[in-house]
């Protein structure tokens, strides 16, 4: 167990720099920035009787149906990338540790900045949402849903394991960038065109509609996507390791 | 298997579709040597240490680490070793001192060693940049740092020169002596310029094509003998009587042939040969041969 806390110990300091780390702040913020701006502009239009809710759900919904699995999917990359770009694996593979460990400290890694891009998701916000309420004085009472925000990060962050375990196994597995991101566009187009709406029981299944499925206060099977996220995302990780762990890389 | 041998292999065999990448080679590194492994471009120098390292896994054949087999104990055997092989493996993103960080934390070793190490390359101003920023050889002396981090027993180095400048290879042959002698470090060093072979390793293994042609200290290869150039009054009539008694006649000119023996008996053989066919032998003399005609010989033949 030591031998692991030390590749973990190297993995985290391997993102020091790096555009993953970068994007785990930034991207969430992109969001928040973006509703806040329409709704800065155009609240009044757009605000109905609950406009921070609205603010809030608005923000979440395009963070999960698009920006959360395309940043999953170039997380994956992005870390797999520090190993084929610099060819480190025969170093890497070379060291007195189970490979295994090596690839199960990536995926905890890919994890982390997956929880700390939610973890800004939730304070950017809650903190644009405050500044919302200092522009806008007959907002001053609107409540802000912390209950509703934290419960869909939460079930979001554990539908989007699946999805992140395929991305992982596939930008592992090859060298070139472009399998992972051809694999999420196509994933993400399918999702836009091949659910139809009330579809909710197959979307809660499809690995990248997922976190939109868990977030979404009104799917029923709310607790089926994010339970076969994170299931799924396990059994996935620890099938991609065995593999990922015999394999030769030359 | 014997534990004489920091590194013996028996019958590796590693192919690649088609192409025998290592065929059948039985090395035998001693312990505390310095053996150069030598061989042109696509000889098989790094399939072998790939395997070595357990990166590859040999077709058939086993590979013995102190008389231990890797495959059974790969992590333990592991521990002993520090390795560079082919290009230094970096993180440009991050400072040299961060990468050698990184190593150490996987190693569980105390943070002194980085300094330590950062010192034996001559690093240690260059600590806090960016390894983007390297050059080349600079690049090579902190992978060379990052093999020795851990102290290993052995050292797998391939093309460790790569990159140096004359002053930077001068020293990494002392920094590669000091491992040896001071530390008793195995090292096993790859390289195709002979030269830098020469002037440091012990030991020596000849592969080609992926088979191993030669191996053993420099002193026995430079022990073989090289041709043996006669001057003679019938240059002719000696290279039939040679011929005709067992002997490879490699040239012959006017007034000189040139003889394959194999140690200094051979000689006196040869001249004895000749007088008892009156044939007049009026100079032999044996060419010093230098590691790189010793190499081209055995790559010859």
């Amino acid at each position: 167990m030591r031998s692991f806390y030390r590749v973990l110990a190297a993995e985290v300091l391997k993102l020091k720099r790096t555009l993953a780390l970068r994007l785990s702040v930034f991207s969430p913020l992109i969001v928040v920035i973006l509703v806040f701006g329409m709704y800065a502009v155009r609240g009044q239009q757009i605000g109905g009787a609950d406009p921070l809710t609205g603010f809030a759900q608005l923000v979440l919904t395009v963070w999960t149906i698009i920006m959360f699995p395309l940043f999953a999917a170039l997380v994956a990359a992005l870390i797999a990338a520090i190993e084929h770009q610099n060819e480190t694996w025969k170093h890497l593979l070379a060291f007195p540790v189970d490979r295994s460990n090596v690839f199960v400290a990536k995926w905890l890694t890919g994890s982390g900045l997956l929880l700390l891009s939610s973890f800004f998701l939730c304070t950017g916000v809650c903190l644009a949402a405050e500044i919302l309420r200092l522009m806008r004085p007959d907002w001053r009472t609107a409540s802000l849903p912390i209950p509703m925000i934290f419960r869909g990060t939460i079930l979001s962050c554990c539908a989007v394991g699946l999805l992140f375990s395929i991305q992982m196994w596939i930008s592992l597995r090859w060298r070139s960038f472009l399998p992972g991101i051809f694999v999420a566009v196509i994933a993400l187009v399918l999702m836009f065109i091949a659910i139809p709406r009330g579809a909710a029981l197959f979307g809660s299944l499809f690995p990248w509609s997922l976190p939109a499925m868990a977030m979404s206060p009104h799917n029923v099977h709310r607790p089926l996507a994010a339970g076969w996220g994170l299931l799924g995302g396990v059994l996935v990780a620890v099938l991609a390791c065995w593999n990922l762990s015999r394999r030769e890389f030359s | 298997m014997d534990d004489e041998f920091a590194i013996e292999t028996r019958d590796l065999t590693r192919t690649f579709g088609t192409c025998k990448a290592v065929d059948g080679i039985n090395l035998c590194v001693p312990h505390g040597a310095i053996y150069g492994f030598v061989g042109p471009n696509g000889a098989g120098k790094t399939t072998t240490i790939r395997l070595l390292l357990g990166l590859l896994r040999p077709d058939s054949g086993g590979i013995f680490l102190s008389g231990q087999p890797l495959n059974q104990n790969r992590r333990e055997l592991m521990r002993g070793i520090g390795a560079l092989v082919e290009t230094p493996s970096l993180y440009p993103h991050l400072t040299g001192q961060e990468n050698l960080d990184l190593t150490r934390r996987v190693l569980g070793l105390p943070r002194s060693r980085v300094t330590d190490a950062l010192a034996f390359t001559g690093l240690t101003a260059d600590a806090d940049r960016l390894v983007r920023v390297y050059s080349l050889g600079m690049r090579q002396r902190l992978g060379l740092a990052q093999a020795w981090l851990g102290k290993p027993a052995l050292m797998l180095l391939d093309e460790p020169a790569n990159g140096l400048d004359p002053g930077g290879i001068r020293e990494l042959r002392s920094q590669l002596r000091q491992l040896a002698h001071d530390q008793n470090a195995t090292i096993f060093l790859s390289s195709h310029v002979l030269s830098e072979i020469d002037q440091v390793a012990d030991w020596i293994g000849i592969i080609n094509h992926g088979r191993l042609f030669f191996q053993g200290r420099i002193q026995d290869l430079q022990r073989e003998q090289g041709p043996l150039r006669l001057v003679v009054d019938k240059s002719l009539d000696a290279a039939a009587a040679l011929t005709a008694n067992g002997w490879q006649v490699l040239q012959q000119s006017d007034d000189f042939i040139s003889v394959q023996v194999a140690s200094d008996a051979d000689v006196g053989k040869v001249n004895r040969c000749l007088q008892e066919q009156e044939i007049q032998v009026y100079r032999l003399e044996r060419k010093e041969e230098t590691l790189e005609d010793l190499f081209l010989r055995h790559m010859t033949n």
